[in-house]
Parts: structure tokens; C-alpha cells; sequence
């Protein structure tokens, strides 16, 4: 008899193409441009040469505790910062540009995923080509109250 | 209703345009400070003036809020949409250099140039009429 998993080691459900995903803003700059419509590519950048991004999973997620997660991230970072908000985008936009989106879950937040570059990019200017399509299609949610 | 602002029989651009030219400046003025914030390398003054010179050329051909912010590598981005799925982002370098990346409802184009001297040219004329087009459809 196998032992039966706890809620934390439950396998998510799979990427429903109609999710929406989450990339975290943590700088106000980045917020107040999205707040004006203009989501910026950097939010849609890891380091060169990485091809993963996270993301949460927000279609999933219950709100008040994606946000603490969030919270934790900021604190986290260096330089005091906070957490501002999302850029969202949906599975199926990922998907759209030539990216892949797998479930990710980490023990700190069940609700993470990965949005995933095509091995071809893996040029800077090729991964920023990405990331300026990722940020075009891209909408702002603001930290729920 | 003209929104242009008549002086001396010449039409200059609605107020909102010139704020619009204005705010992305102040952007611009930040750069050094938000690189520093990032982490990421400080862009030198001749992308600095490189950016703002093509700023002022790109806002001229089409005016819009470009959205002015600091890249890795000391890279200044200047980013204009044209709705859904339109961007075209030029980005001037620390050594002079500048590529030019555009996504036009799913068709990317890309262009490196050595210097800024000939820009605004064809490739970043031709994608700013294409965000204007998205705006107008």
C-alpha cells in the first residue's frame, strides 16, 4: 500500500489553454507603465541564456494566498521591494507565440509554472524578440486589496 | 473637432501629444537611476543621447507615449505599441550600436545597426506606421 499524498504533494492539474498566468512586478517603475497599458518586454526576461520564466498560476490560485506567496518573493529580493502586481497573459497567448507553458509546482508555491522559450532561442536579441511579443500581448492586474 | 492648437497659421501637435513627448523625456532621465535599482549596467551617456535624439525623431514620425526604460547590457529601450500584439522597440547600446526589434500580430522582424547615425531609416518608418495602422483599425 502506497501512502497517500498530502495536499502540498498533489500533482496539479494539467495547463488548461484559457489560464491565466501571472508574471510578478516588482519595481513601481515597471507598475506604473503597466497601469498606463505598456507592458514592458524586461518583465518577460530572465538572465541570458534562460529559457524558463516563472509564472503563477492565477487562474488556479486562490487570491489571498497567491498574493502572500508573492509578498514573500518581494522580500526576498534585494533593494526593500514590493509586490505591485501581475502581468498576465493566458496559456493559449503563450502558446500563440511559439512557447510552451509546463506546471512547475515548488514547495513554497504550489501554483507556480514555467513559461518556456523554444530551443532555438537561444540568443539574447532572439529571447528579447520573445519577450517583446509576450509583453505585447500582455495585460495588467494590480495587487487585489 | 481640431484638437491642434493654431500659432501664427502654423498647426502644432494636440497639448496631450507634447505631454505625451514630455513624459517619455522624463522616462529617459531615469534610465541611470532604475539601471542602478535593477542591477543591471548603467547605459553610457552616448546611448543616452542616442536615445533621445531617436525618441525625438520617432515621436515626430509618429507621435505616441513611447515607453522609455533601461535593458541589460546598458541597452536604453524605446517602446512604442500599436494595440494588441504591436510593439516595436528600438534599443540603443552603450557602444553606439542599436537593434531594432518589431512584432506585428505575430510576424517578427529584427535589424542591428553598428551605428545610429541613419535612423530613423526604413525598417523603424515602416513599423511605425504599422503600430499606427493596429491604433487606426
Amino acid at each position: 500500500m502506497t501512502a497517500q499524498a498530502t495536499p502540498e504533494e498533489e500533482t496539479p492539474p494539467p495547463i488548461n489553454e484559457s489560464e491565466e498566468l501571472g508574471r510578478g512586478v516588482f519595481s513601481s517603475r515597471d507598475a506604473r507603465a503597466a497601469e498606463r497599458g505598456q507592458i514592458r518586454a524586461t518583465l518577460f526576461l530572465e538572465r541570458p541564456g534562460v529559457r524558463e520564466m516563472s509564472v503563477d498560476r492565477l487562474t488556479l490560485a486562490p487570491s489571498n494566498e497567491v498574493v502572500a506567496i508573492a509578498d514573500s518573493v518581494a522580500a526576498g529580493r534585494e533593494g526593500n521591494r514590493s509586490f505591485y502586481g501581475w502581468a498576465i497573459i493566458t496559456a493559449a497567448e503563450v502558446i500563440g507565440v511559439g512557447c510552451a507553458v509546463v506546471a512547475s509546482p515548488l514547495q513554497w508555491n504550489p501554483y507556480h509554472a514555467d513559461i518556456v522559450l523554444p530551443e532555438s532561442a537561444v540568443d539574447e536579441w532572439e529571447q528579447r524578440q520573445y519577450a517583446l511579443e509576450l509583453a505585447a500581448r500582455a495585460r495588467w492586474l494590480g495587487r487585489p486589496e | 473637432m481640431s484638437t491642434s492648437v493654431e500659432t501664427q497659421g502654423q498647426s502644432s501637435p494636440p497639448e496631450s501629444y507634447q505631454s505625451d513627448l514630455a513624459d517619455a523625456l522624463l522616462d529617459l532621465d531615469e534610465v541611470f537611476e532604475a539601471a542602478r535599482e535593477e542591477g543591471i549596467a548603467e547605459p553610457s551617456k552616448l546611448a543616452f543621447e542616442n536615445a533621445k535624439r531617436l525618441l525625438k525623431a520617432m515621436y515626430d514620425l509618429s507621435p505616441r507615449r513611447f515607453d522609455v526604460y533601461p535593458m541589460a547590457d546598458g541597452y536604453i529601450a524605446v517602446d512604442g505599441r500599436g494595440g494588441y500584439g504591436r510593439a516595436a522597440l528600438l534599443t540603443c547600446g552603450s557602444d553606439g550600436d542599436a537593434v531594432c526589434l518589431v512584432t506585428i500580430d505575430g510576424e517578427r522582424r529584427r535589424t542591428h545597426y553598428a551605428t545610429t547615425a541613419g535612423l530613423p531609416d526604413d525598417f523603424v518608418r515602416q513599423a511605425l506606421r504599422e503600430l499606427d495602422d493596429g491604433l487606426s483599425a
